[in-house]
């Protein structure tokens, strides 16, 4: 860990966290800098928990394969090596690697009739991020902004958005579009540290906040009777931000989990990151993305499954026992999407290459009908032939799984821009 | 040539050597940059001050000539005064409107407003893939050689693209050509003011003025372009065809967004006089006139005052007027007899109601920003807030060329070239926190900034004490109130005002008892850090 | 053997079967070549016949067939299905078939000089059969059951010495385990890491194996796939086999080429000190000619598709080829078969 490693003796950090003060205390926090009261009565954990809904948005990038997962073709030339094993839902059987999430099937709501046309990674990753296909003056916003935008607690000191991408492969940061950049989500890219929340190298935390007083002061003087005054509150808002992230670097450190946490799901990369995100979701952030890549298995996907696969199933059941068991499964809708699925066609090299024609996606948690699975492709798993679903209706499910009206709009300038396509249908089947 | 003149030859010297092969800055001989652009700022203001009145606005009180000087320097050469620059400009003892008239022209004629200026234009034609050096430095040429925009806007769509000097023009087609949507819709919004995007699936469903017969009559000027970098071409056949409304499958007519169609020879005739449709949309552009100098006019406005006469800027439409009536089509008028970027930002900025105060002091409440009474509160952009902090912090100091430099300039008429090159200098050492820095566009801080400033080393370093910094100059200081008065000074490019000082001081006195031992370049540091971050620097104001 | 000149290598015929082929035994008495993969089906070849086809003989698995062995007139075969089966060739009557190992079984060796057949499959054991009577006699454990980072790994490739003594098996982290087989003795483990990577930054993801083995008349072993890949979504990586001197754990020469394939398979022919190696990946399907003495190969055909097993015909001589929809013939008389 590369926390408090040259600069600051032990007893400093320990210094410092007293000044910062406990993230975990439940006490009701109000940060009040240059006259502008930021945070006032910031709801205690257990209330949080009830009162607060959250997502998380796993996203398998590169492309999953469907056939490898939700929606196996075993026996058909299309359907590779894999066998199906049943489900805890009656008649509905998924791949054998998926073990763990055959168990807990109840728990989940499964899309297999996808059909997004576009099978360009960029393309389709802004398509599904979005739900809105790309136009060339509007750029729209990620659904995890617009999620976190709406669903943040007023006045929390935490960051609203979290978006946790480790590798590089088609890494993508959420883009807050047509939404002020104020909704940027707070990014986890070399680091499971927020970049910029350790204290300056040779700075007490005295120092730090004496600065910022006079900043804020400064700032709020001047700002007094302008024209544009109020970008200045704003300004200062953000700043008022700093110290809450600097005191969360706790929240993003998992050393403070205990061992049995981490065992139980795994040391893989992918493990500890869902481990991170059942962490950020507890504290009250309200939109975690994780993103697992890179499923681009051109060649050889069948041992690229093989390797990614169990690891998702494994983790993603513990995530679901973890967040049932600490009672927050019911307020967290948890999505499984990728940019797109993989092709029928085992190509020469034994890989599955891009398709968007019809393809699956998986939910779990708020608002979501565990144990119903939606729709369906034909034998082979070429076309959809019943239920057909699209980028917008996947996004206005999200929406409406968290209760908030998929045709509520934003105005854009002169137009009123919908969460949701205008046409997007939620899928009724898989709410609860 | 090298070796001798010292100075010269650092690293970004041979980047602004293009300056020499042109002629001169500003030799005696030179017609002034800008011709008369007086006249043109008093009618702004007369017509503004008319439209005020109709709605029985009084505009704020003149801003004073401390803060008038920041705000000329950041918008046309994006970066704040140097304490040596304002100091002298106070000092100045001319009649107020001829120092001020000076002052502008110095600026427009002098190296930094064509730096500054390529890259703003950048931002303005390319937007999300601005950032080409080679594209930017096209621009700036242009702007040192008074190129018109017009002979731009041409370049930019039909070229010629021959020489190593205009083949970065086709930059603007190129990233975009294969992408008909793309290119369609930001020509029209950047070129034009207009985005007909919405036109592509239906009617506009908000603006009358726009049908689908626009949007696919605007596509149908690039559907035969053809090609990428460097091999950028167009054929001589094919349509743009659309389902319209009931489903019709519609063939597009070759038609400007003012509704004129261009007739086209067939095919055949077509190929033989080769004719080409990019030519067609700078020919009938041009001829119409309207559209390509309101845009540019209205989006220069909005660089100067934040907002434009119509906004959005990409929003020009019958339904959505300039909100001072008759001033953006006068003013694009005026603009399109010679299409001079240079007379027309002189124009905006030599109006008085550039040069109003960002304080509303009066009782009566604040009239809304689209009457531009007041001079409203502007995030700096990321090149301005990281040039200014390079300048603040002491580590770009923009001290005039020495003697011998001097002498070499003039040896080789090459005036400007020391400027230039300390220019393109700090331009470097900016480039790592332009992305760090929230846009201007739409004013709203992020926290990722706040925690980049007020966390990152590399920004402590930047402001940090090593010799010449105004960290470590002013804890040489002995007298807390003589640092206070001398970072304000540095910093907010004014004299300090007795509070304040007091307010400093007093803070200075309070981080000396708290910190054991005291350690006074620490302490100064932290002062320059809050000075720069506070809202003062970080806004144009 | 005649010699030849790979130079002149030609794609004489192919003949088409669905999916993917991804093993082939020869019964040289016959000509008849034998070829299984994707739909569980074994196919032949009649290559002594003018423009065979490829006829449907039988389906005793129901998954991909993973090997194929020729054993006197009985094709042994084994896949994904677990099974181990004996067919009579002439009838396609199965003989005998047995559930070798738990999970999918990646390859199996014939072992003349001892009459024992052995497999090797994702339980990530080694089994030693009696070719006969399909009883077990033996079961090796040495390979790790997880790669370094954690997932899933695989033993690929199998190959017995021409005296029955020494068994090698490859696994998909790089190691090959050599088993003396007298005496069950782990006589040797050898890393050879280049031939897997993981790419913990961009993709968090490897790719890769061990895929041939093979020991060379004089002891040495040789060992095929693909050398480090730059893009863990497919084989983007250079062809590459490995010579080891295995006792002495030592790399003694490596043959590759910048096509990026994997090898599948290889074969070496003693008599020409030739090394063929048969694959493909991301530049598309490989056939390559190596001496032991440069890297870089003599020669590079270019096949119809990925080749996933071939066997040398000596006699003829010539490649009978299995993979990517079907059979290929190459000669090296550099005609190419007159279409009609």
């Amino acid at each position: 860990m590369r926390r408090h490693s040259t600069c600051q003796p032990a007893e400093h950090a320990l210094h410092r966290r007293t000044f910062l003060g406990g993230l975990f205390g439940g006490a009701a926090a109000t940060l009040t800098l240059g006259g502008v009261s930021l945070a006032g009565e910031v709801p205690a954990a257990s209330d949080l928990r009830r009162q607060q809904k959250r997502a998380l948005f796993i996203w398998l990038a590169g492309g999953a394969s469907q056939f490898e997962m939700w929606d196996p073709k075993p026996g058909r030339e299309t359907g590779g090596p894999f066998r199906t094993i049943p489900t805890a839902v009656s008649g509905y059987r998924v791949c054998e690697l998926m073990p763990h999430l055959a168990a807990r099937m109840n728990q989940l709501a499964v899309v297999r009739s996808l059909n997004t046309q576009i099978s360009e990674h960029g393309q389709a990753a802004d398509l599904m991020s979005t739900g809105w296909p790309k136009e060339p003056a509007l750029e729209h916003p990620e659904l995890g902004v617009v999620l976190a935008k709406e669903l943040a607690l007023e006045g929390s000191l935490l960051p609203d958005y979290v978006s946790l991408f480790a590798t590089t492969e088609g890494r993508r940061r959420p883009a807050t579009g047509f939404l002020s950049r104020r909704h940027s989500p707070l990014l986890l890219e070399e680091s499971l540290q927020p970049r910029n929340i350790d204290l300056p190298a040779g700075l007490t935390p005295e120092q730090h906040a004496g600065r910022e007083e006079l900043r804020a002061s400064l700032s709020s003087r001047f700002a007094e009777q302008r024209a544009g005054g109020e970008l200045v509150q704003g300004y200062n808002e953000a700043y008022a931000r700093v110290r809450g992230l600097m005191r969360s670097d706790e929240l993003f450190d998992l050393a403070r989990e205990p061992a049995a946490a981490k065992d139980r799901y795994g040391r893989t990369p992918f493990g500890q990151h869902c481990l991170l995100a059942r962490r950020l979701l507890e504290a009250g952030v309200p939109m975690v993305k994780v993103a697992r890549g890179f499923w681009d298995s051109h060649h050889d996907n069948f041992e690229s499954h093989r390797e990614l696969v169990p690891d998702f199933d494994r983790v993603l059941s513990v995530l679901l026992d973890d967040l049932h068991e600490r009672g927050l499964l019911d307020s967290t809708l948890v999505i499984v999407l990728s940019e797109f699925g993989r092709t029928p066609k085992i190509n020469e090299d034994v890989g599955r290459d891009h398709y968007a024609d019809a393809w699956s996606c998986a939910f779990a948690g708020c608002g979501i009908r565990g144990g119903t699975v939606y729709g369906q492709t034909d034998e082979d798993g070429v076309k959809v032939v019943e239920g057909e679903a699209t980028a917008g209706d996947v996004a206005a499910t999200i929406f409406r799984a968290v209760g908030i009206d998929p045709a509520r709009h934003y105005q854009v300038g002169p137009r009123p821009v919908p969460l949701a396509k205008e046409d997007a249908k939620p899928i009724k089947a898989i709410l609860a | 040539m090298a070796g001798g003149i010292h100075y010269f030859w650092t690293g970004t010297i041979a980047a602004a050597l293009w300056w020499c092969g042109s002629p001169s800055w500003a030799s005696a001989d030179d017609p002034p940059a800008v011709a008369r652009p007086e006249s043109l700022a008093a009618e702004i203001d007369r017509r503004l001050e008319a439209h005020w009145q109709a709605q029985g606005i009084a505009p704020a009180a003149p801003a004073d000539d401390a803060t008038i000087y920041r705000r000329l320097m950041l918008d046309l050469t994006g970066r704040i005064p140097t304490r040596v620059e304002w100091e002298a400009w106070l000092a100045d003892k001319t009649p107020a409107d001829e120092r001020y008239r000076q002052a502008l022209r110095q600026i427009l004629d002098g190296p930094e407003f064509p730096l500054y200026w390529g890259a703003v234009l950048d931002e303005i034609v390319q937007g999300t893939a601005a950032g080409s050096p080679d594209f930017i430095d096209y621009l700036r040429r242009s702007l040192r050689e008074r190129k018109r925009w017009d002979a731009v806007f041409r370049e930019l769509l039909i070229g010629p693209w021959k020489t190593d000097e205009s083949k970065p023009a086709a930059r603007f087609l190129e990233v975009r050509a294969k992408d008909l949507d793309r290119l369609t819709t930001d020509t029209t919004r950047v070129f034009f003011g207009v985005d007909v995007s919405c036109a592509r699936c239906h009617d506009h469903p908000l603006v009358d003025d726009w049908k689908q017969d626009h949007y696919y009559g605007m596509a149908s000027f690039f559907n035969r372009t053809t090609g990428g970098k460097g091999n950028l071409g167009e054929k001589f056949e094919g349509d743009v065809t659309f389902k319209g409304a009931g489903g019709t499958q519609k063939t597009a007519a070759l038609m400007f967004l003012t509704g004129r169609v261009i007739d086209e020879p067939p095919p055949e005739e077509a190929k033989q006089s080769k004719f080409s449709r990019r030519e067609q949309l700078v020919a009938v552009a041009l001829a119409e006139q309207t559209l390509l100098s309101r845009s540019l006019v209205n989006r220069l406005w909005q660089q100067f005052f934040g907002r434009g006469l119509v906004h959005p800027v990409d929003q020009m439409h019958s339904g959505n007027p300039s909100s001072v009536p008759g001033l953006l089509e006068w003013l694009a008028g005026e603009f399109a007899a010679d299409y001079d970027v240079q007379r027309l930002v002189a124009a905006i900025v030599s109006t008085k109601a550039y040069r109003l105060n960002s304080r509303w002091d009066s009782g009566s409440p604040l009239p809304d920003e689209r009457h531009f009474a007041a001079m409203r509160l502007r995030l700096l952009s990321p090149r301005q807030y990281a040039l200014s902090l390079l300048v603040a912090s002491g580590r770009t100091d923009f001290a005039a060329a020495e003697a011998r430099q001097a002498r070499a300039e003039r040896l080789l008429g090459a005036k400007g070239v020391h400027r230039a090159a300390q220019y393109l200098a700090a331009e470097e050492l900016a480039a790592p926190l332009l992305a760090q820095l929230d846009p201007a566009q739409d004013g709203q801080s992020s926290v990722a900034e706040a925690l980049y400033l007020s966390n990152n080393s590399a920004v402590q370093a930047l402001l940090g004490r090593e010799p010449g910094t105004l960290a470590a100059r002013l804890a040489e200081t002995a007298d807390a109130r003589q640092i206070a008065e001398s970072a304000i000074g540095q910093v907010y490019c004014r004299p300090p005002a007795a509070d304040e000082v007091e307010r400093l001081t007093n803070w200075l006195k309070q981080q000396e008892q708290s910190s054991q031992p005291a350690d006074k370049h620490r302490i100064c540091e932290q002062l320059v850090w809050a000075l720069v971050t506070a809202a003062e620097f970080r806004f144009q104001h | 053997m005649t010699a030849f000149d790979p130079q002149r290598a030609t794609l004489q015929h192919k003949a088409e079967t669905p999916g993917i082929l991804f093993a082939s035994c020869y019964d040289a008495a016959s000509g008849n070549y034998y070829g299984a993969g994707t739909d569980g089906a074994v196919y032949r070849l009649a290559t002594r016949a003018e423009k065979p086809a490829a006829e449907k003989r039988w389906r005793h698995h129901d998954n991909y067939v993973s090997a194929l062995g020729w054993l006197d007139g009985t094709v042994v075969s084994t896949g994904y299905d677990r099974q181990l089966v004996w067919t009579r060739a002439e009838s396609g009557e199965k003989l005998r078939s047995s559930e070798a190992h738990d999970g999918w079984v990646r390859d199996l060796a014939l072992i003349p000089a001892r009459g024992q057949i052995a497999t090797v499959g994702d339980d990530l054991l080694v089994k030693l059969w009696d070719a006969g009577s399909g009883e077990p006699v033996k079961t090796f454990d040495g390979h790790a059951k997880q790669t370094p980072e954690g997932f899933a790994t695989a033993i690929y490739a199998l190959a017995a010495s021409a005296d029955g003594k020494l068994l090698a098996s490859g696994d998909r982290i790089g190691e090959v385990c050599i088993w003396e087989l007298d005496s069950g003795r782990l006589a040797a483990r050898l890393k050879a890491p280049e031939f897997y990577t993981f790419d913990p930054q961009k993709r968090s993801r490897s790719i890769g194996g061990i895929r041939a083995l093979l020991f060379l008349p004089d002891g040495r072993l040789a060992i095929g796939g693909l050398g480090p890949v730059s893009n863990v979504d497919g084989f983007v990586g250079p062809a590459r086999f490995e010579i080891w001197d295995w006792q002495n754990a030592k790399m003694l020469h490596r043959g590759q080429d910048k096509h990026h394939a994997i090898l599948d398979h290889l074969e070496y022919l003693p008599e020409l000190s030739l090394m063929i190696g048969g694959g493909g990946g991301d530049a598309g399907p490989f056939l390559g000619f190596w001496n032991l003495r440069s890297e870089a190969p003599l020669h590079k055909a270019k096949p119809k598709s990925h080749i996933h097993h071939f066997v040398f015909d000596a006699a003829s001589p010539r490649i009978l080829a299995a993979g990517h929809a079907g059979f290929q013939i190459w000669t090296f008389t550099g005609e190419e078969e007159k279409k009609p």
